[in-house]
């Protein structure tokens, strides 16, 4: 990777403000509405989902110890699902990231270290 | 099988020990190897970010999967059932919140802690030293729980049981850990939580799959046989147990889950790892491998904690009744499934889960005080790099020996509030703060201030306040109440509070406004990790000796922020020399020798280290060696798994004073929590209350039904069943005392004399000796009413339950027999001949054994309850009338009416091992849950002498 050896003391620091250059940029607003329109959603819906099972669990015992099949209740089903669900974000964000995210990143990271802007 | 149960406690500590050693050697030569590659800041604290995303994420799985986390939620679930599940839900959705929001952020704008993310484009030093402060704090209570917990886990897989012993083994624990830090550094702790967290995770998978296994990979037989092993029947599968008492405490398990999903993205030692690896994407990598592992992990510990529940002999009851309670759980599986050597492997990772997490936590708050507080707050930036990972290095020193310290205060504390603690703080001081400075652009230096110090304080605060310090028996200072707070969990009330106190104050200090060019170049910095990725092709080793300018950040540093020479971040902005990467060349040549002698150093730290462990492991292999011979051929030995083996043998309890209790006191019983003794006073018509706190009487309530002659508590202690019948035998009745008002509720009419009742471990049956009529009625506790009646032999005085709860076991005085009862079908297994008048029964708290006196023969009888036999018969005073068994199973202690006396019988040798006076005509005795007291009503004298059991 052509960056280590600048990050290693060959480079130059970039002139003036990179950063305002590239955070004005519009790549960088199409990552970081990509980025933001992805995590914050997802953030809401996680939460709101395992506080659901945490009030369920709470406040409605009697309906989480429903037995669905044999001596497996909802309560375990439900329980079970929070696994479920967070390995599903956990891959679904993955994909997402070195789809959408990841290519923009390194361009601009490029763009930032190489003192392109 | 009461001879392998004996085999059982006595070899285990043995190959523990054994075990033990190997893996503390093997760590040890893991620390050493990686020392002679930890020389510059970036290698003491970040492991010169070398690790992969998968290493990184093994490693912080270790972090995660403390001793707390892999014992106490199995044990949790093997006690509680459904409750232990919801734990382990809050400890995995919480790496959602590090995934999406926090691990790539962070990895991409701090370098070494937390306190280089927050002032990043804030004012440094007031910021770093919130910062610094908060992961001290947070780091310390997580510390002082993990110094507590190997105290009591050691205690219980070494059977160590005396104070001195638990706190020499934290000392070494501490003194292994400060070895692993100064020597290894951040990548010796990574290595060691990676081999670790790899056994762990193998050990916990195997006994998955045996468990399952042994069920023909059905759960469902699985949870069916753990509900039914537990007392608590199907209750277990279901939430609500722990936390489904009341609103106050669905509100607490609430808040609770409210600390786990956000504390954890804010435990400075897990944020601290997400600096060891070279990019955003290898962080990414990292939380997606603890997320699977730690899931999966999860899933194994909940059939690890059924299974534990429905294979252990003697099922949950046995569990919660062993020295480490609930986190005896996985290794008593350990033992069931695999026998010793899995036991021993079990043990042996959670000791080493204990050393690595602690070395790991103190690595975090070393660096956080050298780095934030030294370096940048008191040095203002003006420290090199070599230097402070010197004063980083004293820091663990002086942090371990604290750690000591307060881990030896703390042994006994209820380890769960202490990590509670630390995740309360975490969700409430730092994670409110990480997410403002990442997402608002508005957040300023106040607010930064404001949201931390605020939910520092407001959550300790509310702690303090709580009734987890004060105010109740369970209590951390049981005698005091200033508990005005009602959650256990602050968390719900403290986090609400830092964010709001995070937005008012950035919105209401207008002339506090941060740069927005930094945040500019926090955001992008943030989002695309420019300059602070590292190629990892290039090995870690290559790239100090590679040959590289000399070392000049400073000027071009002091062009870009005059005010701070030296920029946190990791390339200075001047071109990238790090100071990682701008240490090393010169530290080669000069270094050498020096790094000679420390290598030397090093080596005889190690071997004293070494020489201390191995001599302590021997002198407890050499204690149990001395004591196992002794009770090797007196054929049936009673408590060899309890803590027996490692206690003294004889212990004779010192007479503690009196207490005046008013005439004829015939019974005593105390309550469940051990906070009062109940006296019945038979002809005097009056049932007295005495608090065991001061030993005084404080209550006394009149029973007009007629002399009160027995009483029995429910489980949990709220009702009092009084046992009524006069001389003239023309009154027999029950009297229902509600022991939060004490007063009588309800009178039971009763076809003949009651004598000793039980309630049934579930609360829902009352089991009453009918005297007179050789039956047992079986009375429902909703109603008062008779369900059922069971026909014993003749005259009944005594029933009590089994530990699980499935059989009641009678003394019948006229037929010398003790009845088996099965409580599900009420038949009568088997009647089982004793000695002459069988008076008083008492089950033992773990083995399966039931003891008797015989009040004509003058002795003790125990029956092993698997085979229905009697295994001993011990002569003791004249007319023993009552018998009880000390908590921990060591002792029986008998109370002679005839003598005058309390024998103590020493439960592995069936022997006599002291003989107490008492007041005239003992009738009963009674012991405190802890263990400490036990009092013996004195029906002539009118008085309880106190019996003091420990010390």
């Amino acid at each position: 990777m052509s960056t280590t050896e600048r990050i290693g003391g060959v480079g130059t620091p970039p002139p003036v403000d990179p950063w305002a250059a590239a955070h004005t940029s519009a790549e960088f607003a199409e990552l970081r509405r990509r980025f933001r329109g992805f995590v914050l959603p997802m953030t809401a819906f996680f939460l709101a989902w395992y506080f659901l099972y945490v009030l369920l669990a709470a406040f409605a015992p009697h309906y989480m110890a429903i037995k669905v099949v044999g001596n497996v209740n909802i309560g375990l089903i439900f329980g079970l699902l929070q696994f479920v669900s967070t390995f599903a974000i956990t891959t679904v964000y993955v994909r997402f990231a070195s789809r959408n995210l990841d290519p923009v990143s390194s361009q601009i990271r490029g763009r930032v270290e190489g003192g392109a802007w | 099988m009461i001879a392998a149960l004996a085999q059982h406690a006595v070899g285990a500590p043995l190959l523990n020990g054994g075990i033990f050693v190997f893996f503390v050697l093997v760590t040890l030569v893991i620390v050493f190897r990686a020392s002679h590659r930890t020389k510059t800041a970036a290698d003491y604290y970040a492991a010169g970010r070398s690790f992969t995303g998968p290493q990184n994420g093994v490693a912080i799985s270790g972090d995660y999967l403390s001793a707390a986390s892999f014992l106490g939620i199995a044990g949790a679930i093997a006690v509680f059932g459904y409750d232990g599940f919801l734990y382990s839900i809050g400890f995995l959705v919480a790496w959602l919140v590090a995934l999406l929001l926090v691990a790539e952020l962070l990895r991409n704008t701090g370098k070494f802690t937390m306190g280089d993310v927050l002032s990043f484009r804030m004012r440094r030093r007031p910021v770093r030293a919130a910062a610094a402060v908060s992961t001290l704090v947070v780091s310390f209570f997580y510390l002082l729980a993990q110094m507590a917990g190997a105290g009591g886990l050691v205690a219980l897989l070494l059977n160590v049981t005396s104070k001195t012993g638990e706190a020499l083994v934290v000392a070494i624990v501490g003194l292994l850990m400060i070895f692993y830090v100064l020597v290894g550094g951040m990548r010796g702790t990574t290595w060691v939580q990676i081999v670790k967290a790899t056994l762990l995770i193998i050990g916990a998978g195997m006994m998955t799959a045996w468990v399952l296994g042994s069920f023909g990979l059905n759960l469902s037989a699985l949870l069916g046989e753990a509900a039914a092993k537990s007392s608590h029947g199907q209750a277990v599968l279901a939430p609500g147990l722990q936390y489904g008492k009341n609103t106050m405490t669905k509100l607490d398990f609430v808040s609770l889950g409210l600390a786990l999903v956000l504390g954890t993205a804010g435990l400075p030692h897990i944020l601290m790892r997400f600096y060891t690896v070279p990019s955003a994407k290898e962080a990414r990598r990292t939380v997606v491998w603890a997320i699977w592992l730690i899931g999966i992990f999860y899933l194994f510990s909940l059939v690890i904690g059924y299974g534990a529940a429905a294979l252990v002999d003697g099922g949950p009851q046995r569990i919660a009744s062993m020295p480490g309670q609930e986190n005896s759980a996985a290794p008593l599986l350990a033992y069931q499934l695999g026998g010793e050597v899995l036991l021993g492997f079990i043990s042996a990772v959670a000791f080493a889960t204990i050393l690595a997490v602690v070395a790991g936590l103190t690595i975090t708050a070393s660096a956080s005080f050298a780095h934030d507080v030294y370096a940048n707050v008191i040095k203002h930036g003006n420290l090199d790099p070599d230097h402070e990972v010197r004063v980083a290095r004293i820091t663990a020193v002086v942090i371990g020996v604290l750690a000591v310290l307060g881990g030896i205060a703390a042994l006994g504390q209820n380890v769960a509030f202490l990590v509670a603690l630390a995740f309360a703080v975490a969700a409430s001081a730092n994670l409110p703060t990480i997410l403002y400075s990442l997402f608002w652009k508005r957040f300023n230096t106040t607010g930064v201030l404001w949201s931390m110090y605020g939910g520092l304080i407001s959550s300790v605060g509310l702690i303090i306040l709580s009734p987890a310090v004060s105010g109740t028996s369970k209590s951390m200072f049981p005698s005091l109440d200033f508990a005005i707070f009602p959650l256990k969990n602050p968390a719900l009330v403290s986090v609400p509070i830092a964010f709001a106190l995070g937005y008012l104050a950035t919105v209401l200090s207008k002339d506090d406004t941060a740069d927005p060019a930094k945040y500019a170049e926090m955001e992008v910095r943030a989002l695309t990790g420019a300059f602070s990725e590292r190629s990892l092709t290039a090995t870690p080793e290559v790239i100090p000796s590679q040959p590289r300018p000399l070392r000049q950040p400073m000027p071009a540093a002091t062009v870009r922020t005059p005010v701070i020479p030296v920029n946190p971040l990791i390339p200075v902005g001047s071109g990238g020399s790090s100071a990682d990467s701008a240490v090393s060349p010169p530290a080669m040549t000069p270094a050498a020798p020096t790094n000679r002698v420390f290598r030397r150093r090093v080596l005889i730290a190690g071997g004293v280290l070494a020489g201390v462990v191995v001599l302590t492991v021997s002198v407890s292999m050499s204690r149990v060696l001395a004591s196992s011979p002794q009770g090797a051929d007196t054929t049936p030995q009673i408590g060899p798994n309890t803590a027996s083996d490692a206690g003294p043998e004889v212990a004779i309890p010192a007479l503690g004073g009196v207490i005046q209790v008013g005439k004829t006191p015939t019974f005593v019983a105390v309550s469940p929590n051990g906070r009062h003794a109940y006296i019945a006073n038979g002809k005097a018509q009056v049932v007295t209350v005495v608090d065991t706190a001061i030993n005084q009487v404080t209550a006394t309530i009149p029973i007009t039904a007629g002399p009160p002659q027995f009483l029995a508590f429910a489980p949990d202690g709220r009702t009092l069943y009084v046992s009524i019948f006069n001389d003239q035998r023309t009154v027999h009745a029950i009297d229902v005392l509600d022991t939060a008002s004490n007063t009588v509720v309800a009178t039971i009419p009763q076809p003949a004399r009651p004598y000793l009742a039980a309630v049934s471990r579930d609360g829902k049956r009352l089991y009453i000796p009918n005297h007179d009529t050789a039956s047992v009625s079986v009375i429902g506790t909703d109603t008062n009413t008779v369900i059922a009646e069971v026909k014993v032999a003749p005259n009944p005085h005594w029933v009590t339950f089994s530990r699980d709860g499935t059989r009641a076991y009678t003394a019948n005085h006229e037929s010398n027999v003790v009845s088996v009862i099965d409580t599900t079908t009420l038949e009568v297994l088997a009647t089982i001949p004793v000695g002459a008048s069988p008076h008083s029964i008492a089950v033992h708290p773990s083995l399966p054994l039931v003891a008797n006196v015989n009040y004509d023969g003058g002795t003790m009888t125990v029956i092993d309850t698997i085979t229905n036999k009697v295994v001993a018969t011990v002569p003791v005073g004249q007319h023993p009338q009552d018998i009880a068994w000390a908590p921990d199973g060591r002792f029986a202690y008998v109370v002679n009416e005839g003598s005058n006396t309390v024998n103590v019988i020493n439960a592995r040798t069936n022997q006599v091992t002291a003989t107490i006076p008492t007041g005239a005509n003992p009738t009963s005795i009674a012991v405190l849950p802890n263990g400490r007291q036990a009092f013996v009503s004195n029906l002539d004298s009118g008085t309880l002498t106190v019996l003091e059991l420990t010390g």
